[in-house]
């Protein structure tokens, strides 16, 4: 995306948009970072959230962590970005490097990282809230010139060092991450990055640009943490995948390959590939002929993807937006998490007016050079770490599709369980699974009882304290691995909490959820609970849970707008596993 | 010319454009803080596409002087 003007940007947030969900963000910075605000709030606005910006006085990061002036950093932020600008904070290590002896260097690289280092820990002592650290950006100029890069004591190499130690304090502090300034300034680039004027008028050395792509980049960060990442990327054929029509000019003829005119969709068709290895859902939405599609999929010598990539085809003559929501209701995903990309206007903004919640990504078919790049930069799909889990997705859903097809097949729902051979494997949480862990609370939306967002190291404080219960479930089947595909926080005493009780939605329909709850129960038991107590806090997306404690013999103890609290009495009532489990390992 | 400035100055205070006359300055406009100032400053350069002085920024402290100054740039 881009931004309007800051005159537009004032004029569109001077207008109230209803069921905006509210956002908290302290701000610290040594420069006046003030007008990064307006491009935050915009870009959140787009996304549905109201975002409010608390900055701490100028010039005082420390202070400010350690809760003293404005107090921007409270218990209400949800999120803390601190833009420690080095030139200003040293000159030494800024403007005026080659002034300085290589021991002179070390101290400054010292006193700058204790100070990072005092900050982070005052800001994770006050706040769990995720910390966004903009690094040091590397020189643009390196005071030695040419010559940088042969020197003992490099420039450009000790602000790589600074930023590794304070990416070690970052990781130290747990979900706190290195947002990568450089990369933001190489993007606008260094002579559009700074505006000297203002530096020297305001304190503020950062052009537009470079506040609306550091705006940008944070908010990749806030779409992350917030579990708005997008998990399913919808393509359209003709002039998208490949140049040309392929019902017109046929296979021979579409323009796809090493050749000058027809690499640019094969970069296209890299870009998609990465996102398929980083766990985002592939599917086809094209007005075609199925017999055509297929043949370009199955023998087109330049095709880097082909049918194992797509989960779901909607080859037709229908209307995208009606296909768009059959693809998301068949792979059980919300419209919310949809982007579809197509090269026609026409069919972008029918996408967008009926389906406003799916993104729509609009290709150029003139300049498709360039297309590969706008799934690049889009940021739709980030997520803060990738999992094994990730990386293995897509067959996942292809599985799921084979399974459909048995389904359809099958004349009696039981049978068809059955058949499926399921296993499922319920073990404690630990090493990487603490990953898959964190990242299933931080994504899973629908089959979530309590939706508690949590990072690994929240998980890990919860592990470590002895008094918790981690479980992660697993669950095959003859058509494959589903993977991790629940997860379960308990809190052990002799009345057990469940605190986190969560599903993906493609395990779902299987009788796993009550396999699960089944196994959860039992291991607080054998904890020595009593009985277990079971909350459901109502959320946007997961009312199909709302029942789910009381069909499982918990009884309604108590509400609270809405939310509820039931009590499970073991010996009392029992939660029986369903029978067409061919594996139950615990 | 003066209206298009009058409404970037408008929409930066968060006022209304009636409100802004020929003699709008940080003393009778409230929201006119120094903040509001830099991000107007800005706004006013996106707006007529012109890069000012250091000179010239200086010198815009209320309405009268910013037209003169972007007249001067002869800015369009």
């Amino acid at each position: 995306m881009s931004f309007p003007s800051l005159a537009q940007i004032e004029e569109e947030r001077s207008r109230s948009v209803e069921g905006l969900r509210p956002f908290a963000c302290a701000v610290l910075s040594n420069i006046t970072i003030d007008l990064l605000e307006p491009y935050l709030a915009y870009a959140a606005r787009r996304e549905g959230m109201d975002l409010a910006v608390a900055k701490g006085d100028f010039d005082n990061i420390l202070q400010e962590a350690m809760g003293g002036g404005s107090g921007a950093v409270n218990e209400r932020s949800q999120a803390i970005i601190v833009a420690m600008w080095l030139p200003a904070f040293s000159n030494t290590l800024g403007f005026a490097f080659a002034q300085a002896s290589p021991a002179a260097v070390a101290d400054e690289i010292a006193r700058v990282s204790d100070y990072c280092a005092a900050t982070i820990l005052a800001l994770r002592q006050r706040s769990s809230a995720p910390i966004l650290w903009l690094s040091f950006e590397r020189p643009a100029w390196p005071a030695y010139g040419i010559a940088d890069a042969t020197m003992p004591v490099s420039h450009a190499k000790a602000i790589d060092d600074l930023n590794a130690q304070v990416a070690e304090r970052l990781k130290e502090a747990g979900n706190a991450y290195l947002l990568d300034l450089s990369a933001c300034q190489q993007r606008v680039g260094a002579r559009n990055f700074y505006d000297w004027r203002y530096w020297h008028l305001s304190s503020a050395p950062l052009t537009r640009d470079a506040l609306g792509e550091i705006a940008l980049q944070t908010f990749k960060y806030l779409r992350a943490l917030t579990g708005r990442t997008k998990k399913c990327l919808v393509i359209d054929c003709d002039n998208t995948l490949w140049g040309g029509i392929v019902g017109e000019d046929g296979l021979d003829g579409i323009r796809l390959g090493d050749a000058a005119h027809g690499s640019a969709y094969r970069d296209f068709q890299r870009e998609v590939l990465n996102l398929y290895h980083r766990g985002v859902v592939l599917a086809i939405c094209s007005k075609n002929n199925l017999a055509d599609v297929t043949e370009v999929l199955q023998k087109h010598p330049g095709m880097l993807l082909r049918e194992e990539h797509f989960a779901v085809m909607r080859v037709n003559w229908e209307d995208k937006a009606g296909n768009i929501r059959s693809i998301a209701t068949e792979l059980g995903l919300g419209l919310d998490s949809m982007v579809f990309v197509d090269d026609s206007e026409f069919e972008a903004n029918l996408v967008r007016s009926v389906l406003p919640e799916v993104e729509v990504l609009l290709v150029s078919p003139k300049q498709p050079a360039r297309n590969w790049q706008i799934l690049a930069e889009c940021g739709l799909f980030d997520s803060l770490q990738l999992s094994e889990e990730d990386r293995s997705r897509g067959q996942m859903y292809r599985a799921e599709a084979k399974r459909k097809e048995l389904k359809a097949g099958a004349v009696d729902l039981n049978e068809y369980l059955r058949s499926l051979q399921m296993r499922i494997v319920a073990r404690a949480t630990q090493g990487e699974e603490m990953e898959r862990a964190a990242q299933l609370t931080q994504r899973t939306n629908q089959f979530n009882l309590t939706t508690v967002r949590m990072t690994r190291d929240e998980l890990e404080q919860r592990q470590a304290s002895g008094e918790y219960i981690l479980r992660s479930l697993r669950l095959t089947d003859r058509f494959g691995d589903y993977g991790t595909i629940g997860f379960a926080l308990i809190r052990t005493g002799e009345t057990a909490v469940i605190e986190v009780f969560l599903l993906s939605c493609r395990a779902l329909g299987r009788g796993v959820e009550t396999a699960f709850l089944s196994i959860c129960v039992d291991e607080a038991r054998a904890a020595g609970a009593k009985s277990v107590i079971g909350r459901y806090v109502p959320s946007k997306k997961n009312g199909q849970v709302a029942e789910f404690f009381s069909a499982h013999g918990f009884v309604l103890e108590h509400e609270d707008s809405g939310v509820k609290s039931f009590r499970f009495e073991i010996g009392k009532s029992e939660i029986k596993i369903p029978d067409h489990f061919s594996g139950l390992e615990q | 010319m003066e209206q298009r400035i009058k409404a970037v100055i408008a929409r930066i205070m968060g006022v209304s454009p009636d409100s802004i006359g020929d003699d709008a300055s940080p003393a009778n406009v409230d929201k006119w803080d120094s903040l509001r100032h830099l991000k107007l400053m800005l706004a006013l350069e996106e707006e007529f596409n012109v890069e000012l002085s250091e000179d010239q920024i200086v010198g815009m402290t209320d309405y009268a002087q910013i037209a003169k100054t972007l007249k001067d740039a002869s800015v369009s």
